[in-house]
Order: structure tokens, then C-alpha cells, then sequence
């Protein structure tokens, strides 16, 4: 059941999109925050008495944090993002735990770290697609 | 849920060096467990969660942003060794000063991220 409409936390949430994507191939961790699927609206849960919330009809809504811990755990895949001026230029790329080898990247330059990390949430979801 | 959130000590120290953003959950130092409030479950401001021997409980990713935007200071952890590296961020990317943070073994992610926080405060403390 969702509560009130969230403030600002869609820096720390993945998009609506990403969600969707994630769905499709298998998340389904517990969450604190999710999307209402008619209208995408983002919102914080009832949490049950250990403090998760498990979805049912409506989108699990991880956090980013949850997403690339997902990814590292389920698939040995890790997304690395790394700003490297004050300016917020960013790049990301993911490797293989196990080995270490590169997977994708070095990206390109994306202006924040932000945009960084949804490329790199994005990529991870896309290799995980191809398994 | 909690590999996401910080600790009570960390936590402690964040509110020292005068972190006040919006937060999902508290903690407090009995439990030490971060507490997501579970009826009506809210994103509040830090200091509607300073009550008693409570303090604001920010995620992970909350307190690497806050350091990069308001410490200027980045970070990387490498999942293959679990080291981490802090970087003090430069107006262009010209071999910034690194500080190295490596874990003891047996080592996780997640004590490797604990141990970046801690350092990314000591570094913040000196500033």
C-alpha cells in the first residue's frame, strides 16, 4: 500500500523505466519505495513489522545502491562510476568480479555523476538481458 | 536492507560535520539498526529524526554525494580487491592526491564501503 508522494529521493531511486526493465528480468528484493504503475508515481510503502515491503501489484522501486548490489551478487557484474573534476564529468564502466575483466566501458565523459550512474544501471540491465 | 544504510557511529559523525539532508530511516544506539519508519513511512528532513539517542540514518549512496558535493571528494571501490580510493576532485582531472583504504580480509563490499565513509570523515574532520 502506498502513503504520501515523495519529496526529492528520485536522485537515490531508480527511474520508472529502469524499474520496469528490472522487473522483466527478475528483481524482486524488497523495497521501501515503489511506482504506481497506472500513473509512475513514485511513493514510499508501508513497511511490514522487519521493515520490508514486497509488492504485489504495484513496482518495486530500489534504490541505486540496491540495483548495483543486485547486479554484483546475482550476476558478478559491477557498475563503477567515477567523477573526476569538480565539474561532476563522470565515467562509468562494469567488469567481471571473478576475473576483474572489463565488461563495457570506459564510457564516455557524462557531465554528472548521476547520468553516469543510470547508464551504467542501464548497461548492466541490457548484459543481463543477453544471459 | 541495512547493507544500504550507514552506522549509528558514522551516522553520529555525519550529524557533527553538519550533515542535514532529507532521510529514509533513523537510528539509534541500542538497536544500531537503521529503522525505516513503518506506517505512513516518510523522507524527512535530519532533524525530525534527532530525538533522544536517535540520529538520521542517510543511505550509503546519500553520503558519498553529500562528500562529493560538499567535501569535493570522490570515490571508487574495487570489488575485486575491496580496496577503496578517495580522490580530492580538482578543477580538471590532473593526477588529483589519492587516499588508499584497504581492507584487512576477511573483506566484503561492504565493509570496504563502510571503511571508505569512515576515511571520506576523517578527511572531511581535517578540513
Amino acid at each position: 500500500m502506498a502513503t504520501n508522494s515523495t519529496e526529492e529521493p528520485e536522485k537515490d531511486i531508480v527511474s520508472f523505466n529502469q524499474a520496469l526493465e528490472l522487473c522483466s528480468i527478475g528483481y524482486d528484493e524488497p523495497t521501501f519505495c515503489m511506482y504506481e504503475i497506472e500513473n509512475r508515481q513514485l511513493c514510499l510503502c508501508h513497511l511490514d513489522e522487519e521493515g520490508l515491503y514486497m509488492p504485489d501489484k504495484d513496482l518495486h522501486a530500489p534504490t541505486k545502491g540496491q540495483v548495483f548490489r543486485w547486479f554484483r551478487e546475482k550476476y558478478e557484474l559491477s557498475g563503477f562510476c567515477r567523477q573526476v573534476d569538480k565539474k561532476g564529468r563522470t565515467y562509468w564502466k562494469i567488469v567481471k568480479i571473478e576475473t576483474e575483466d572489463k565488461i563495457k566501458g570506459y564510457s564516455a565523459f557524462t557531465d554528472t555523476y548521476e547520468e553516469a550512474e543510470n547508464a551504467c544501471i542501464d548497461n548492466l540491465i541490457e548484459l543481463a538481458k543477453q544471459k | 536492507m541495512k547493507k544500504e544504510f550507514i552506522t549509528y557511529e558514522q551516522a553520529l559523525a555525519l550529524k557533527e560535520l553538519g550533515f542535514d539532508e532529507m532521510c529514509f530511516a533513523s537510528i539509534d544506539n541500542f538497536s544500531k539498526l537503521p529503522y525505516v519508519p513503518s506506517k505512513g513511512g516518510n523522507y524527512l528532513n535530519s532533524k525530525d529524526y534527532e530525538r533522544g539517542n536517535s540520529a538520521a540514518c542517510p543511505l550509503k549512496q546519500q553520503v558519498f554525494r553529500w562528500f562529493r558535493e560538499k567535501y569535493e571528494l570522490g570515490h571508487t571501490i574495487c570489488p575485486y580487491y575491496f580496496n577503496a580510493s578517495i580522490t580530492e576532485l580538482q578543477d580538471v582531472d590532473d593526477y588529483p592526491p589519492q587516499h588508499e583504504v584497504y581492507v584487512s580480509s576477511p573483506f566484503t563490499y561492504e565493509e570496504a564501503e563502510n571503511a571508505c565513509i569512515d576515511k571520506l570523515i576523517e578527511i572531511a574532520k581535517q578540513k
